[in-house]
């Protein structure tokens, strides 16, 4: 739906609604979608501030509440080794500062899982009543996870700071592997979101999901050379990444490479999948919500 | 862009529906799957609970006009505004659409309610397709428009339904589209705002916007509309003149409340047999000018002995308000026996009903005046013809005059004769 055919020279549009469109347009519908992502930006930017702004206002502790649960995630887990209830393999940086380098991009994921997968069954009443790019809702989930992350990376300074240690200069690095990781939690949210608006069993299945799946990631544990440990790296594309994120801020190296790269592509290519399908689905959504 | 451009053209447009919400998801699945291999989805054929909301629509609506749509609830009007919105996809035909369309349906759709009204014309007019330049410029104009004082500076949860449609309706309007799209929001502004808000459609119109107007409220269509569609069961029952759309509507209506009445009072004292309208000179009429003189004959049967009874005549406006009842004195039925008949004429001189659709309903009353004692299920309506842009149903005899240097546009007709001179 949506398309945009400029017509005439006063550079006047006019827009063509007939069944089953994007059949007749091919391999032209990735330059379509491609188009209509641009053009939508500033509505991408605009939800993601509204997010914001609306989450932290009416809370008495505003935006701390960004560093609530990496920081009790931390404080439980560095219990539970120091106090040996849980056997986690020592490291050799810190606990803490090693748990929280992992609990932040993991954070990140989930936040933007979660807010992704619920997008549009939120927006159900704009769904039905204005036209615009639906996959801006799903996309646009992703500023405040984000948002977030940066708040409680304060903690992450404090912690270097109390270490005395500095971060490696890969660190330069890490955004490029948070691109590619909210990339995949938007990849996964299209799909998810499709299927929220069909059955809602998927929003309650949701966070049981991403805690089975964090538990399954070494995030708060170092990545093991086992068997198990070497299928879940290469079956799970959250581990090599996660792994890779706290080589570059900690370590300097990439221990995981092929596991990455493996990874990477596979992490794209849902997050193509799921695009197409969105996009496909699109024209459906508002009737069916 | 020339004045005469086509802003919107429908050709056969079929959309359908699934009334059930399960079997909804397994067809929405199942066209995807099919969509994803390539093949065409199941849109053009029926399956099972699925049933056509709107069947071989066709009309084009060029630059300043404004098309009307009317008929009763789930004919299918949202569901044609929502198609040239974008929000669904027809199954059958196709809509093209020129310009930027502005949706005026339930306003304030997407407000944030934790927002300031302020913070919420950025998130709003995004939404509907406005940059951030753009927003900027019109900030001024929309909260002049909205005209909700310091509430905009308020948290949206905390206004009234009418502030928020305020708010919403002055977003809307000022993406200056070309197609406007409005679905019975006017209802709820007050009185000023309301004014306002025709105000600017009118503005909008003159520089060449063309409209889809859904309303209930038929003196708003017949004064905004020059065309309008009356749609039933998804059927473009009629599409042309709107006074003619309005009378038909109307008349489809009150069919319908007629089949609700009819074998109602099986088994009653008297039997209606026949009902008619004749004008002055005896002739039949299903429909006349106000001022006419209406004459209504019946016809009753008599099935059961009555002592005594009114004879009684109310008439109706298609909204259902009573207009007036016409009774007869006290009468003396003790002498018509099983089978016989009796005539009746009720002359109506000077007929003050103003333009529209009426239901006369002609009966026998029982001694105690409540409760009907005739069968009554015969239908008969009355049109009362004219420019049906008014509202209201009682037609005041009237004369304007003016001084000053007034003259006379137009001519609406015999009903606004119009002296000149000083009064």
């Amino acid at each position: 739906m949506r398309p945009t055919t400029p017509v005439g020279s006063a550079g006047e549009h006019v827009r063509v609604y007939v069944p089953d469109r994007q059949r007749q347009l091919g391999l032209g519908v990735w330059k379509e979608m491609w188009v209509e992502l641009i053009g939508a930006r500033e509505l991408i930017w605009r939800l993601a501030w509204r997010d914001i702004i609306a989450k932290y206002k009416q809370s008495v502790f505003g935006i701390l509440w960004a560093l609530f649960v990496p920081v009790a995630l931390m404080l439980a887990f560095t219990f539970l080794k120091g106090a040996e209830l849980v056997p986690i393999p020592d490291t050799e940086i810190p606990y803490p500062l090693f748990v929280f380098s992992g609990l932040l991009p993991w954070q990140l994921f989930a936040t933007c899982l979660g807010g992704t997968t619920t997008s549009l069954t939120q927006a159900s009443d704009l769904l039905r009543k204005a036209n615009f790019p639906r996959e801006v809702l799903v996309i646009s989930k992703v500023g405040q996870a984000v948002f977030s992350f940066l708040v409680a990376s304060i903690v992450l300074a404090g912690l270097f700071v109390y270490y005395g240690m500095a971060p490696a200069w890969t660190v330069v690095f890490y955004p490029l592997l948070l691109l590619l990781l909210a990339t995949f939690a938007v990849g996964l949210g299209f799909g998810l979101s499709l299927l929220q608006s069909a059955v809602r069993d998927v929003g309650n299945a949701i966070g049981i999901l991403i805690m089975v799946w964090m538990l399954l990631t070494p995030v708060v544990y170092p990545p093991s050379a086992t068997r198990a440990g070497a299928i879940l790296s290469l079956a799970n594309p959250m581990s090599p990444i996660i792994t890779t994120s706290r080589d570059l801020l900690l370590h300097g190296t990439v221990t995981m490479p092929e596991q990455l790269a493996f990874a990477a592509v596979l992490c794209l290519l849902i997050t193509l999948v799921g695009w197409r399908m969105f996009h496909l689905l699109e024209p459906k959504i508002a009737e069916r919500i | 862009m020339s004045a005469n451009e086509t802003v919107v053209r429908v050709d056969g447009l079929w959309k359908k529906y699934c009334k059930s919400l399960k079997r909804s998801a397994f067809y929405t699945l199942a066209d995807a799957a099919r969509g994803a291999f390539g093949l065409p989805s199941h849109a053009d054929r029926l399956r099972k609970e699925e049933f056509w909301a709107l069947r071989d629509i066709n009309f084009a609506l060029k630059r300043g006009e404004c098309l009307g749509l009317i008929g009763p609830n789930g004919a299918g009007k949202t569901t044609l505004l929502k198609v040239l919105g974008g929000m669904i996809e027809p199954d059958r035909g196709r809509a093209e659409v020129r310009g930027r369309v502005g949706t005026l349906i339930q306003l304030g759709a997407g407000f944030h309610m934790q927002l300031t009204g302020r913070e919420n014309i950025y998130v709003n007019g995004a939404i509907l397709g406005m940059s951030r330049r753009e927003i900027r410029d019109k900030l001024g104009a929309i909260v002049e428009f909205a005209d909700i004082g310091e509430f905009i500076e308020s948290p949206v949860k905390f206004y009234s339904s009418g502030m928020l449609v305020r708010l919403g309706f002055a977003i809307a309007i000022h993406i200056e589209p070309e197609l406007l799209l409005i679905d019975e929001v006017l209802a709820v502004g007050d009185v000023s705002f309301r004014a306002r808000c025709f105000e600017r459609m009118d503005e909008l119109r003159r520089s060449s916007c063309a409209m889809v107007f859904v309303s209930h409220a038929m003196h708003m269509v017949g004064r905004i509309c020059e065309k309008a569609c009356f749609l039933h069961r998804g059927c473009a029952a009629y599409l042309g003149d709107t006074d003619e759309a309005i009378s038909r509507y109307l008349s489809a209506q009150s069919e319908v409340r007629l089949a609700e009445a009819a074998g109602k009072g099986v088994g009653m004292p008297y039997l209606v047999e026949e009902t008619a309208f004749q004008d002055e000179a005896g002739n039949q009429v299903t429909a006349v000018e106000c001022g006419d003189t209406l004459r209504v004959k019946g016809r009753l049967r008599c099935v059961r002995p009555l002592g005594e009874g009114f004879a009684n005549l109310s008439i109706k406006s298609s909204e259902g308000l009573v207009c007036s009842e016409c009774r007869s004195p006290k009468l003396d039925l003790s002498a018509i026996s099983p089978g016989e008949r009796m005539s009746v004429e009720l002359r109506l001189p000077n007929l003050a009903l103003m333009p529209g659709v009426y239901w006369l309903k002609f009966v026998l009353l029982g001694p105690s005046r409540v409760g009907y004692v005739a069968n009554t299920d015969v239908p008969y309506q009355l049109r009362v013809k004219g420019r049906m842009d008014r509202a209201g149903v009682v037609h005041m005899p009237h004369s304007w005059s003016f001084s000053g240097a007034v003259g006379v546009a137009e001519s609406h007709g015999s009903d606004d004769r119009m002296s000149r001179g000083a009064p």
